[in-house]
Formats: C-alpha cells, structure tokens, sequence
C-alpha cells in the first residue's frame, strides 16, 4: 500500500483511529459509511445531552428547595461535560473524516507519550485514587444516618467518580507504555 | 386534653444531624459529632490538596491528551472539594446552631404529597436509564477507534449516569416521605 501524503497521516494511522491501517488497505467506501454513520449517531447524541442538561436546569430553576438544587447541580456539572466529551469526540471524528484539524478535538494521542516520570506520577495518582475510595468507604460507615442519609449518598457519588478516574488513569498508563 | 398532632410539624433541620433510629439516649454525644467534623476538615485538606496535585500535572504533562483526560478528572475533584466544604459547614453550623452560607438545607422541607417534583423525578430516572443503553451501544459502535479512547470515554459517562439514577433515587424516597 502507498502512503498516503498528508501533515496527519501519521497521527491517524498511528492513533488506531478512524484511519486505522486495515482502513486504509481497504479503502473500502463502506468503511467510510460506517464512519459517517458513527458521526450521525454521535451528533444526535450531543443534541441529547444538551437537551438533557437543559431539562436539568430548568427543573433546578424551579425548584425553591435549596438541597434539590445542590443535588441537580451535581447532575448538571456532569451532564455539560458529557456534552463537551461528545463534542470533542465529534470534532474528532469529524477533523480524522476531513483531514482537519478542528480546535475542540483531541488531540495529542500519538504524540510522544514516552515521558518515564509520567509514567511514575500515573501510577502514584491510581494508588491516590484507590486509597481514596478506602476513605470515602469508611467515611460512608461514620456518616450514615447523618441526614436521612444524604452524606452516605454524596460520599457514595465520590466513590464512582474515584473508580472512573482509576479506568482513566489507567487508560494513560496503557497508553504511556505503549509509547 | 388533645393530643397535639407530632406528625403536622417538621423536624427541625439541625436534628437531622441525628440518625432517625437513634433513641434518646443513643444520640451521639457532641464529642462523637465533633470527631467526625475533624474527620471532614481532614478529608476537605486532603481534596484541596489532590485538586492541585492533578493541576500542577496537567501543567506539566505539556500534551493535549493527556491535559484532556486530566482534566475530567481535575474538574471532579474540585467539585468533590466543594462537596466537602458544603458538608462540614452543614455539620459545624448544626453543631454551632448557626447556618453558614455554603451548608446544605432544605431537607426537612422538601415538597410533600405526590405532586410534580416526584414525577419529574421519576422521568430522569428513566432519562438516565435509557441514556445508559445508548452509551452501550455507541461503546459498541465505536469499538476500537482511537485505541479505545471513545470506548473509554462512554464508560465514565455510564458511571455517571448510575451516579445520577443513584441521586434522583435518593431524591424520590425523601419525596416520598415528604
């Protein structure tokens, strides 16, 4: 297979993304389809999400309950990154589709990641992380009652945020001894 | 004389700090409370202190993806850091019988009956669930691009989407016994 020229070629290829290597031997139009279809999928979804965001705020507006407004606005500060995440990803997809290179994508991926204290300080963040979540856990058992048990739950949430950044830090590291 | 109806009043908002189950003489001496708030204001040090842990890397690792990943997490942890604040000044103002500013109210009067808020409640459950399936389905669809990174990315979102249902559950049951 020629090479096909391009300044991103290498990120693309390299990413293992939409252009992946079997991709382009293929060059298979239907390839291209599946992408585009990918696309839609994902541009109906960032309109989901604004709206869901949206729905979010506006009940949170309404309502003249100070703790139903803390407990949106927890939701509400999640749902807008889901939202700018979706986007990012678009604009991803889209910038690989179009050889492109928009602002709000990502990326960086296949730039030299090969950085040995990165590496080191990822690994000391997963063991930060995890021995939060000992804390969080026995802070759960010393709270709960404690207002109809709405410091449990809120300890709880930091629990799953806890175990999320496990799966992305650990992502990085994959991704540091790859490189 | 006539019984007065116990049930017509709230409960204060600073009794809260007590379990409901606790009988008079279980509830917590003060002591017990105060040792927790010195737990809190250990754990709120603690948050403040990996939210600039993980800005200093963010300024340091010098590469977009890295920063982009980072900071979803930075984000997180300030917001943990917040929660923190919010949940001690709830605790030391119940203690202290004052009503700081960032401490979380409203408990003990949330709308009662069956009205609207439970309902709307009750959507974005259902909202957050369905959303779970599409996330499942997109992490299918994008299997394998950009070395799992999309893949990834849905993953937190569904974490946070059970987080969400976990929250608005909370929500309908204290509704509920409104």
């Amino acid at each position: 297979m020629s090479k096909i020229p391009g300044p991103y070629f290498d990120e693309l290829v390299f990413s293992g993304g939409l252009v992946n290597e079997s991709q382009l031997q293929k060059a298979d139009p239907e390839e291209l389809s599946a992408v585009e279809r990918l696309m839609n999928e994902f541009e109906s979804h960032e309109g989901q999400e604004k709206e869901i965001a949206d729905r979010y705020m506006e009940i949170s507006k309404e309502s003249k309950n100070p703790v139903v407004k803390f407990l949106l606005q927890l939701i509400i500060a999640d749902e807008r990154k889901h939202y700018e995440i979706t986007h990012a990803m678009l604009s991803t997809l889209k910038g690989s589709l179009t050889w492109s290179r928009p602002k709000d994508a990502i990326h960086g991926l296949s730039d030299d990641l090969g950085d040995g204290e990165l590496l080191k300080l990822t690994e000391d963040f997963i063991g930060l992380e995890k021995k939060g979540v000992t804390e969080y856990k026995k802070l759960v058992k010393e709270s709960k009652g404690y207002y109809k048990d709405l410091f449990g739950l809120l300890f709880q949430s930091m629990i799953r945020d806890s175990e999320k950044h496990i799966e992305i830090l650990e992502f990085l590291r994959r991704r540091l001894k790859e490189a | 004389m006539e019984k007065m109806p116990v049930t017509n009043f709230p409960m204060p908002e600073y009794l809260m700090i007590y379990r409901p189950e606790w009988s008079e003489a279980e509830v917590p001496a003060s002591s017990e409370v105060e040792r927790l708030v010195d737990e809190f204001e250990f754990h709120e040090e603690k948050e403040r202190e990996l939210v600039c842990r993980y800005r200093e890397l963010v300024h340091e690792a010098n590469n977009p993806f890295v920063e982009f990943l980072l900071g979803l997490i930075v984000s997180d942890e300030e917001k943990h850091y917040r929660v923190m604040c919010a949940m001690l000044s709830t605790l030391k103002g119940d203690l202290l019988w004052t009503r700081p500013k960032d401490a979380i109210r409203g408990l003990a009067d949330l709308p009662g009956g069956h009205g609207e808020l439970l309902e709307l409640t009750e959507d974005f459950i259902g909202l957050e669930k369905e959303g779970i399936g599409t996330y499942k389905k997109l992490i299918e669809g994008s299997e394998g691009y950009y070395r799992g990174l999309f893949g990834m990315l849905f993953e937190t979102m569904i974490r946070d989407s059970e987080k969400h249902i976990k929250m608005l559950e909370f929500l309908r049951e204290r509704l509920k016994e409104a």
